[in-house]
């Protein structure tokens, strides 16, 4: 679609360097999303086998944790977890990749899972607990790419739309309008020149 | 043990032993369980669990998901049971102090860690949970308790301040629970009681053995949490805390253990798991409370009966939850207590 100007040499002038700056930007743009794209899928490979690690551990855990609660019963099994030792604090920074502010989480432990005797509960709680125990590193780890993941996701959307809004409509409309200013001095040109034609005959003949 | 304590020779119980043998006609049997294992779904088992003593309970809940009101009301009728036919309250009444001690446990946290735990109160105890509550909550209150239970509260309430780790509840009301058996059936005279008492210390504290070692815990906390009184000594318990874990079935090769020790440590190393200790140890007490099959007339049969409905109400709620959450039957069957299979 061309843009509404007037078509003056000025506007060609500003025109041509808009397309220009347009075509560097596109490039640039699309170099940046394709390094997007290359670390997303890295990140993405990633996360699936961080994912298939901690949903097989929970699993685990899960299981061990529902033959707990058939060996105790509910009343048991609460006293014996309902007031946890444990404690994760997380400490969440940010740093800058690709010109995106990402999550770093440091996590705080203190205390220990175990928070229970051995005369009344279960010793499968045990391993029901220390299987949870290792799993919550990987669980933040897994946490904080997901998330990077997210807004990684999030940036290749908005430079695909940017790389898309300069290729497919800025460009396109600034050489459109390039192209008919361009044709409407030439056209003004002939104009011009075939009235001084028409002067000069009209002149030569009086 | 003091010599007048003998096996089976009170015929005042006579009725109650009658009574108990009637009723152990009713209690699962190990090909029942399988049944009731093999159900396949929810439905089939909750019908084929109509047709036991359980029944009755199965019209007060209107989800298979209320399973433990269920096994709670039975769990009534037997401590109940025991209540009308135990000439030795003091005796019989060791089932219900447990309850007491957990409550005290619960209001403790409950104290401590500022989160309300109402579920977690049993009211099957010999105390009302309302006053242990009240009690934990306002120490000055603390005398309403029976002196067994405010030793035990004096205890926590002296070390929890300096190390405030909830485990050290656990530890120190264990502790104290268990000396409280003990001296109530020496003053009572049970020798079935203390034997049975002496099996579950010793069973515990090997067991915290393995726990604490495979947590690589420390040993001055096992010292602590080690129960007196079994047949085994803590000192000797305590000597085996620093063993490598391959050479302790040897060291306990003079006690009836050894073949619980040698195998369940070997499921342990292989599986990370302490599934063969626990069943192994089940079985273990199970052997030994069938000695009061053959008492005629005496209290240990209705011990031996309140033990077995435990077991059996432990093994219904492996099966209730191992079919709401679609566990396959041999799992199941692999899971349960070490009395049935």
């Amino acid at each position: 679609m061309q843009l509404e100007v007037h078509p003056t040499r000025m506007e060609l002038l500003r025109l041509k360097k808009r397309l220009v700056m347009a075509r560097r930007g596109h490039k640039l743009l699309k170099d940046k999303q394709d390094e997007l794209m290359r670390q997303f899928m890295d990140l993405i490979k990633d996360i699936r086998e961080i994912r298939t690690a901690v949903e097989k551990a929970l699993e685990q855990a899960f299981r061990r944790f529902l033959f707990v609660s058939s060996a105790m019963s509910k009343a048991y099994l609460e006293e014996a977890v309902g007031f946890p030792s444990k404690t994760i604090a997380l400490n969440v920074s940010r740093r800058t990749v690709m010109n995106i502010a990402v999550p770093e989480m440091q996590p705080t432990v203190e205390g220990e899972i175990r928070c229970y005797g051995f005369a009344t509960t279960s010793s499968e709680l045990d391993s029901s607990l220390h299987s949870l125990d290792q799993v919550v590193g990987e669980m933040i780890v897994l946490a904080q790419k997901e998330k990077w993941m997210q807004l990684l996701g999030e940036e290749i959307v908005r430079t695909r739309r940017r790389v898309n809004a300069l290729e497919y409509i800025l460009i396109p409309n600034l050489e459109e309008t390039i192209k008919y200013i361009t044709m409407k001095l030439s056209e003004l040109e002939r104009s011009n020149l075939s009235r001084l034609m028409r002067v000069k005959e009209i002149v030569r003949a009086h | 043990m003091e010599a007048q304590w003998e096996y089976g020779d009170d015929v005042g119980y006579a009725y109650a032993v009658g009574r108990i043998r009637a009723l152990e006609t009713r209690l699962l049997t190990g090909e029942r369980i399988a049944r009731l294992a093999e159900a396949g779904s929810i439905d089939e088992f909750l019908r084929l669990l109509g047709e036991t003593q359980y029944a009755e309970f199965l019209s007060k809940v209107s989800s298979p998901w209320e399973y433990e009101t269920i096994l709670g009301e039975e769990m009534e009728g037997v401590v109940k049971l025991m209540g009308d036919l135990s000439r030795d309250p003091a005796l019989t009444d060791i089932f219900r102090l447990r309850y007491d001690f957990h409550n005290l446990k619960v209001a403790l946290k409950e104290n401590y860690g500022g989160e309300p735990m109402d579920s977690a109160y049993i009211t099957l105890g010999t105390i009302p949970v309302e006053r242990v509550r009240e009690s934990v909550r306002e120490k000055e209150g603390a005398v309403v308790l029976p002196s067994h239970l405010r030793a035990a509260l004096a205890s926590v309430t002296g070390v929890f301040p300096e190390t405030p780790a909830p485990k050290w509840i656990d530890v120190i009301v264990d502790r104290a629970m268990f000396r409280t058996f003990v001296s109530i059936v020496k003053r009572e005279g049970c020798p079935f009681l203390y034997g049975l008492l002496q099996g579950e210390i010793d069973l515990i504290n090997i067991l915290s053995l393995f726990r604490i070692r495979w947590a690589n815990g420390e040993k001055s906390f096992f010292q602590e949490a080690l129960l007196e009184d079994g047949t085994i000594s803590t000192d000797f318990m305590s000597s085996l805390f620093g063993e490598n874990l391959d050479a302790v079935p040897a060291r306990l090769s003079h006690t009836p253990y050894v073949l619980m020790v040698t195998e369940g440590l070997a499921h342990l190393q292989t599986q990370e798991s302490f599934l063969l200790f626990e069943k192994m140890r089940e079985a273990f007490l199970f052997n030994y409370i069938r000695r009061a099959d053959l008492i005629a007339f005496g209290i240990e049969p209705l011990i031996a009966y309140l033990y077995k409905k435990e077991s059996e109400i432990r093994t219904i709620r492996t099966i209730f939850v191992g079919l709401l959450n679609n566990v396959p039957a041999e799992t199941l069957k692999e899971r349960m207590s070490g009395g049935f299979f």
